[in-house]
């Protein structure tokens, strides 16, 4: 049977939390879950893989979070931007929540042609959450007349920075490093993106439906993980924008059968 | 005629001989050597019987022979001195004792070197204890008392306090303490030895603001902006590495030896040898975990470095022109002056706030402002902080474009003179500050720096220098000051950064220390003179003289300007020393004019006077051909300063013409 584990990372590290984001050196221990810390990935053949598939949702009254304030650039950009921290669909399915595989060591080959895209548009980034591998390119892009820079860090250290000053301008950047990535813009602070990087192939972003397909993993025991940004305000910044608490986190572990199917679902509350 | 001109002259001669000799001309020098601690009658060497029970009882260490917990007492007492020493003398003296602390430049005489032969070595430890306790004011000999800045240390730290600053003191006193010069074998290697030696230097040197374990958290962070570096991110600002790479270990060389300018980093090549200097570097890279991820290997990281570009005009047109299209200007401000639309909300990785740099201040380059450290820092970008690198967005020939470009923003160092030499012109004065009549008579650069004196004290002033421009038409005298301020603040409110127990220590913490922007209050101005000049008068004490010589001050604030509900824009106010009260004077009395306007970074506030008040146990007169002391004060509202919390001037003068 399913076993629901409830671990949402609280640790004691006395920082400030990122403008509307999760504490971010709290996400360096989130990094040995994302199996990015002294160990490699094999790519194997997997003829006999099982899939993992399922559904994340919200549990309790439906909620939509107020609008972010925008403060610069207003003829393109608005004086709000929708939140997209917590989109749930009329019947509770949430969007944005990455689902993972743990520690996996080895598996399917990596799609490394599969190409990962960020664009800066009407000061936002889109999309809002998104995961890679490690290895790979990133490619931002500027949609908007006007600087941006796309500052990113890392498990809660800076890993690039660059200015993009120009309409229409990619920048394209091997990413070299595994864990959860913050992604804010100096110039326009109500925008924010997350992705992760990890050195497999099994993490999937829920979509509308608030559903996720992970497939050819080799039959095993696993412990599948979600990871969401969290909606809860603990507090406002100086612009009275919501800060939230840490990323709720959650375990599941199961076991993939041989050329089986094995349904996970989650439960945000 | 000739007469007088030549006595002005003496006297302006004698003026400056007095001030070349700074502090270190005070009568502290002891005919006989100091030689302390041989012979220290320091009380602290010999704790009393009832202090090394209660440390024996408080420790719990049961076991320990007299001698040895005495000894250990006398540690105890000696690192509560270096604290002591560097929360409250470091701003000035240095965090060495060299006499350049952050705060050295500002002011005339200049803070002495603690290290130097003729200074601690040789005076006398109950000389020393005495200057601290009761401070350096009307000290009998030297330079005019009035100029000294060492103020009384008693009324804060106590007897105690001050012989365990003394004890903290004493390897100073030891001629040969200064290390400078030595050492030069290059790089050493990452071996344990190499660590633990840079352990040591650590301990000794680095702690206090960096903290015990490299979390940038010593006893002085809080007290200090910009804060020290957290080590343990691994994230450094001036590199040779792309953005989000680690430095390498000569960037960090680079750094330590020459100190992080306009902060309180200094340039450790005159305090650590070349070799401790490698040492520390390979304990402190033992703070942050990167440092031993063979992939973050900085040395695979290094951007290549090419040659300048000449700065022709065509160089600095096309330079001009990628500062327009690189959007530059929306942090650093249309004019460079750090004041574009982004500065008011940039916060570095620690969710600190952070201002951008001014680029017309060279002084205040964090990373050096030579052509190649300023190509590297548009190539790297400054880790940490929001500013990004440009290695994707610009060739490399754009860049030596826009290096010339942003070197050539940067105005002359500032210079040592201290006369303000007013432009005699015909008619009335000019009230606006624009007026182009102010450009024609010569400016005087005055640096500023915190008020040192009386709590709350201030060590991170906005305000580092204003210029000065003086005209005269023989019935009224007008002065001109411009200075830098990203924000135009004109808010009423007054406070003195009295929330959230900033003030308990003897310097005030900027509001910063707890990750929040202080509260913008309004930008003002003052200029100092004494009330009484003339031959024979001694005069005040350059901060808001002392009940024998009141000085006479000419406020100007920003709030009332904008509102005149809330009183008058320019008030004349009498004080007599910063413990007493500011005494405005009458209506009838308030006969300054003049206007402020802020354009782009730049405030220029005008203050206009006759000459002569008919009020002289009031106003200050302004006889021709005199020499009169000026001094200023200088209030930047959005970095939280108001009250005794400011940036100010030792004196200057004005030296008026001769009429014709």
């Amino acid at each position: 049977m399913l076993n629901f584990q409830f671990s949402i990372f609280n640790f004691q590290f006395s920082i400030l939390a990122k403008r509307g984001c999760m504490g971010l050196l709290a996400t360096l221990a989130l990094a040995v879950g994302l199996g990015g810390i002294g160990q490699a990935y094999d790519e194997v053949e997997v003829p006999d893989g099982g899939t993992i598939t399922g559904q994340v949702k919200y549990v309790g009254p439906a909620q939509t979070l107020a609008p972010l304030k925008v403060t610069k650039d207003p003829d393109l950009c608005g004086k709000e931007a929708p939140s997209e921290t917590l989109l749930i669909s009329a019947n509770g399915e949430v969007r944005y929540a990455v689902v993972f595989l743990e520690g996996i060591s080895q598996g399917k080959k990596i799609d490394r042609t599969k190409e990962t895209w960020l664009t800066q548009e009407k000061c936002h980034f889109g999309p809002h959450v998104f995961t890679m591998v490690k290895g790979t390119d990133l490619s931002v892009k500027n949609a908007d007349p006007f600087l941006h820079n796309a500052n990113m860090a890392v498990n809660g250290i800076q890993m690039f920075n660059f200015g993009q000053p120009k309409k229409d301008q990619v920048i394209i950047k091997r990413v070299r490093k595994t864990g959860l990535v913050e992604v804010t813009c100096d110039s326009h602070p109500h925008m924010e993106g997350h992705f992760m990087v990890f050195d497999h192939p099994y993490h999937a972003v829920t979509g509308p439906e608030g559903t996720f397909t992970l497939d050819q993993i080799p039959p095993g025991k696993y412990t599948v993980k979600l990871w969401h940004e969290s909606w809860k305000v603990k507090g406002q910044d100086e612009d009275g924008r919501p800060i939230y608490e840490q990323s709720v986190v959650l375990n599941q572990e199961i076991e993939v059968p041989t050329k089986g199917m094995v349904r996970v679902n989650f439960e945000l509350k | 005629m000739f007469e007088k001109r030549k006595a002005q002259g003496m006297a302006l001669i004698l003026i400056s001989a007095l001030l070349l000799i700074g502090w270190g001309g005070l009568d502290w020098a002891a005919s006989e050597m100091g030689g302390w601690p041989e012979g220290s009658i320091n009380p602290l060497h010999h704790p009393s019987q009832e202090a090394v029970q209660e440390l024996i009882q408080r420790t719990g260490l049961k076991e320990i022979n007299l001698d040895r917990a005495r000894e250990l007492l006398v540690e105890r007492y000696r690192e509560e001195g270096q604290v002591l020493y560097q929360l409250n003398c470091r701003p000035c003296h240095g965090v060495g004792g060299k006499g350049d602390g952050p705060m050295s430049q500002a002011f005339r005489p200049g803070p002495v070197d603690l290290t130097a032969p003729e200074t601690l070595a040789r005076i006398k430890e109950p000389t020393v204890f005495e200057r601290l306790a009761g401070g350096a004011m009307g000290a009998s000999t030297g330079v005019s008392p009035s100029d000294a800045v060492l103020h009384v240390w008693e009324k804060e730290l106590g007897k105690e306090g001050i012989w365990k600053v003394l004890l903290a003191l004493e390897e100073l006193a030891h001629p040969g303490a200064s290390k400078e010069g030595q050492g030069g074998e290059g790089k050493v290697p990452a071996t344990r030895e190499a660590r633990a030696a840079g352990k040591d230097v650590y301990a000794k040197r680095c702690r206090f603001c960096h903290g015990p374990e490299g979390k940038g958290d010593g006893p002085v962070a809080d007290y200090l902006n910009p804060r020290p570096r957290d080590f343990t991110r691994g994230l450094f600002k001036f590199r040779t590495t792309g953005s989000g790479e680690l430095p390498t270990d000569e960037d960090l060389f680079q750094t330590i030896s020459q100190g992080v300018s306009g902060t309180s980093m200094p340039a450790w090549k005159g305090l650590l040898t070349e070799r401790e200097r490698w040492e520390v570097i390979q304990y402190l890279k033992s703070f942050a975990l990167a440092f031993s991820d063979p992939d973050s290997d900085p040395y695979q990281a290094v951007v290549p470095m090419s040659h300048p570009i000449p700065s022709t005009p065509d160089s600095l047109a096309k330079g001009k022109e990628i500062f327009q299209m690189m959007e530059c200007w929306q942090c650093h401000g249309k004019g460079g002056k750090g004041n574009g639309a982004n500065a008011a909300t940039l916060k570095d990785e620690w969710e600190f706030p952070i201002l951008p740099a001014n680029l017309t201040k060279g002084w205040q380059y964090k990373g050096g402002h030579n052509a190649q450290e300023i190509y590297l820092r548009f190539t790297t970008g400054l880790n940490g902080t929001p500013m990004p690198s440009y290695a994707d967005s610009l060739t490399v020939e754009e860049r030596w474009h826009l290096v010339n470009y942003v070197t050539s923003l940067i105005r002359p160092e500032r210079g040592e003179e201290r006369v303000l030499r007013p432009k005699r012109v015909e008619g009335s004065l000019p009230l606006d500050p624009n007026d182009p009549r102010w450009q024609q008579a010569p400016a005087l650069n005055i640096p500023l720096g915190g008020q040192a004196f009386v709590r709350p004290r201030w060590q991170n002033p906005s305000v580092d220098q204003v210029e000065m421009r003086a005209l005269d038409n023989g019935q009224e005298i007008g002065f001109r000051l411009e200075w830098d301020d990203r924000f135009k603040d004109v808010l009423p409110a007054e406070g003195e950064g009295k929330e959230d127990g900033l003030l308990d220590g003897t310097y005030a913490r900027p509001l910063a220390s707890k990750g929040k922007k202080p509260k913008a209050l309004h930008d003002a101005v003052a200029l100092q003179f004494p009330v009484m000049v003339g031959r024979g008068k001694e005069r005040p004490p350059f901060f808001r003289g002392d009940p024998r010589r009141p000085v006479n001050l000419w406020i100007w604030r920003a709030d009332r300007q904008e509102d005149l509900q809330r009183g008058l824009s320019i008030e004349e106010v009498n004080q007599a020393g910063p413990d007493s009260p500011l005494s405005p004077q009458p209506p009838a009395s308030q006969s300054v004019r003049g206007k402020g306007v802020w354009e782009d970074g730049t405030w220029k506030v005008v203050l206009l006077r006759s000459h002569k008040t008919g009020e002289s146990d009031l106003d200050v007169q302004f006889e021709p051909g005199g020499t009169i002391p000026l001094a200023l004060n200088v209030w930047d509202g959005s970095n939280g300063e108001a009250g005794l919390m400011m940036s100010i001037s030792s004196w200057a003068e004005i030296k008026l013409g001769i009429r014709d």
